[in-house]
């Protein structure tokens, strides 16, 4: 029987390779676990129904179904509002923040970076939301749009109501509020890269005249611009799980006309019914559907549309 | 006076310095502008946590009908005695249930934050030094990964995640939400570390090798130590992000309440007529908010530096 190999008699390409399998071992297997297999049980669950049993507990599981979760959601889009709602308000959600966020983000880090008056406390402001829990914001939003300021206009004659239950002004609140408490880490992102740029590149800028909107249109953002469609990419990702912090400002209990489908899910999810997992399921994977090509395309955009460095 | 004013010379320098304040203006307009915005910001921000904290020291009664003045009929501290004792969360224990204090929660807040902090901080890190020093196909693969699944936009996967979760006993229990957090799939933090490791040259690992130093000594004594404020600074962030989070606690450990849990809870669930009110909503925000605020005050200056993601591209 052949003797084994001992571990000092490797060579160097087979200890690198065995000290890269040992090491990646776990981040594959959790990979393969918690991406591939939930993934792919997500898509199999789509096809089945949770069947309570008629013998107990023990019969109780998942059966195939086929296509009748499917069927069953545009039943639902026709019989519920809520639904049916919620895929347009995070259409319309997905324009404002994607364009909103990108632009002010990019822009509020170009001040900072110039080191602009008080850019550094600015700098503290835009990260107080990341630091304060979303609930904790939204707990002391919903009390000023609620009930601060409509006492304080009031007082002043200016009669508006409370902004987060009238009807006309609750979407709009909310909106503004989701985007309002979520700067933050990705400005810091930002100035890591505008560090990077040669002084001598803006230097040169400056001499030729350009003046500080040239100076961010022509030298910065072409430089940032892997960040910036980075950030445009992944913006749309979240196209069908933004929340809109609805569940932060009102818990279980927003109106179906304001709710987006990342609510609408999340929330149906956190009510912990085993028999909605695979219609619940379905849905995703239908919008997944959705947001996949949307993602493609705007990502084949970003590269097309693109800046030059040069 | 008037002379003066009459004076060529004076009327030029004048003219100049008009000059200069105009091509001041035209070139700083952007700057003008965004710093007005961020005033405003500002203002926004302040006003809510000013009125915030001042609502937190009203009584019930009061702020029925003075929202937005200070209070007249004394502040009321022992807002905060009583949210501390009526942030609670009911949970499963045993055969029955039990209420869970702040204390509790926050033992459980250290836990979970901290460790998923740690590992989703130490996951990223080794697996961007594995792809960035051995240049195999798979660690190509990897990066693509990473690529691919930030912006693939998979939509409903939670149930089938808990579903997951439950089978393999990693449900409702704080290491099981360490283990699920540590991953370098769909992470930005993969590629700050990634655009990091990619910056070394190659003469570290040289030296290091030629005095005899083998692959785990390389790793742990050379290159980690390299980026280990990135790693404080990801950390960081990491562990606020994981403090101040309630959904993951609410769906994957409903019986280990974590203290942003627990202020949902107390803001949405607990409607016992002594705390359901706008000044003990406000207290209970301020309760949580207060430990992380203070470890932000004293790294702020490691979480504020900047980080920088450059050098993969999509």
């Amino acid at each position: 029987m052949e003797k084994q190999k001992p571990l000092r008699s490797l060579n160097r390409k087979q200890k690198d390779l065995l000290f890269y399998v040992l090491l990646m071992a776990y981040p594959v297997i959790q990979f393969c676990i918690f991406y591939v297999v939930v993934n792919f049980n997500s898509i199999l669950l789509a096809f089945k129904d949770y069947n309570y049993g008629t013998t107990g507990f023990e019969s109780a599981g998942y059966q195939w179904v086929g296509f009748k979760q499917f069927a069953k959601i545009f039943t639902e889009l026709k019989a519920n509002p809520a639904l049916s709602a919620s895929i347009g308000n995070s259409l319309i959600v997905y324009a404002v923040t994607t364009i909103s966020m990108s632009t002010l983000t990019v822009w509020f880090a170009f001040y900072i970076f110039k080191n602009k008056f008080a850019s550094k406390f600015f700098r503290i402001i835009l990260f107080l939301p990341q630091v304060i829990s979303p609930l904790v914001m939204a707990v002391m939003f919903t009390s000023v749009a609620e009930n601060v300021l409509p006492e304080l206009l009031g007082k002043s004659g200016w009669k508006i109501p409370p902004l987060l239950s009238d009807v006309n002004t609750r979407f709009g609140t909310a909106l503004f509020y989701s985007i309002w408490a979520s700067f933050g880490t990705s400005i810091l992102l930002y100035n890591g890269n505008m560090a990077s740029i040669d002084p001598e590149v803006i230097e040169a800028a400056t001499i030729d005249g350009a003046d500080g909107f040239k100076e961010f249109l022509y030298i910065i953002f072409p430089l940032v611009y892997p960040t910036f469609s980075t950030f445009f990419v992944v913006h749309i990702a979240g196209i069908f799980t933004n929340q809109m912090s609805l569940h932060t400002l009102y818990g279980e209990m927003a109106s179906p006309k304001i709710q987006t489908f990342g609510y609408y899910l999340f929330v149906r999810v956190a009510q912990g019914n085993l028999k909605e997992y695979p219609f619940l399921s379905a849905m995703g994977l239908m919008m997944t559907f959705i947001a996949v090509p949307l993602t493609l395309f705007v990502r084949w955009g970003m590269k097309k549309i693109g800046p030059s460095v040069d | 006076m008037n002379n003066d004013y009459k004076n060529p010379a004076c009327a030029q320098s004048q003219s100049e310095n008009k000059n200069k304040i105009v091509k001041f203006l035209l070139d700083n307009w952007f700057f003008f502008l965004l710093g007005i915005v961020l005033t405003l910001y500002t203002f926004t921000m302040l006003f809510i946590f000013a009125y915030g904290a001042m609502n937190s020291f009203k009584s019930s009664l009061e702020y029925g009908w003075n929202k937005s003045a200070f209070p007249t009929e004394g502040w009321h501290f022992e807002n905060y005695v009583t949210a501390l004792s009526s942030i609670y969360v009911k949970v499963r224990a045993g055969g029955g249930f039990e209420y869970q204090g702040v204390i509790r929660m926050y033992i459980n807040t250290i836990l979970y934050a901290v460790g998923c902090a740690f590992f989703s901080t130490l996951v990223p890190c080794i697996t961007a030094y594995l792809t960035g020093r051995f240049k195999y196909k798979f660690s190509g693969i990897i990066v693509g990964i990473v690529i691919i699944t930030m912006s693939l936009p998979i939509v409903g996967s939670t149930p089938s995640s808990l579903q997951l979760a439950r089978m393999l006993g990693l449900y409702d229990s704080i290491w099981g939400l360490w283990i699920m957090s540590a991953h370098f799939q769909m992470g930005i933090h993969y590629l700050v570390f990634h655009d990091a490791f990619s910056g070394f040259p190659a003469a570290y690992k040289e030296a290091a090798e030629i005095d005899g130093a083998n692959n785990l000594q390389i790793m742990i004594r050379i290159m980690i130590p390299l980026v280990k404020n990135i790693f404080a600074t990801v950390f960081l962030l990491r562990l606020i992000g994981y403090w101040n989070e309630y959904q993951t606690p609410l769906l994957y450990m409903p019986n280990s309440p974590t203290i942003a849990y627990g202020l949902y809870y107390f803001t949405f669930v607990n409607t016992d007529n002594k705390t359901f009110s706008v000044p003990m909503q406000l207290t209970g925000a301020f309760i949580v908010s207060i430990p992380i605020f203070i470890v932000f005050c004293i790294f702020q200056n490691r979480i504020m530096t900047n980080l920088s993601i450059g050098g993969v591209k999509g």
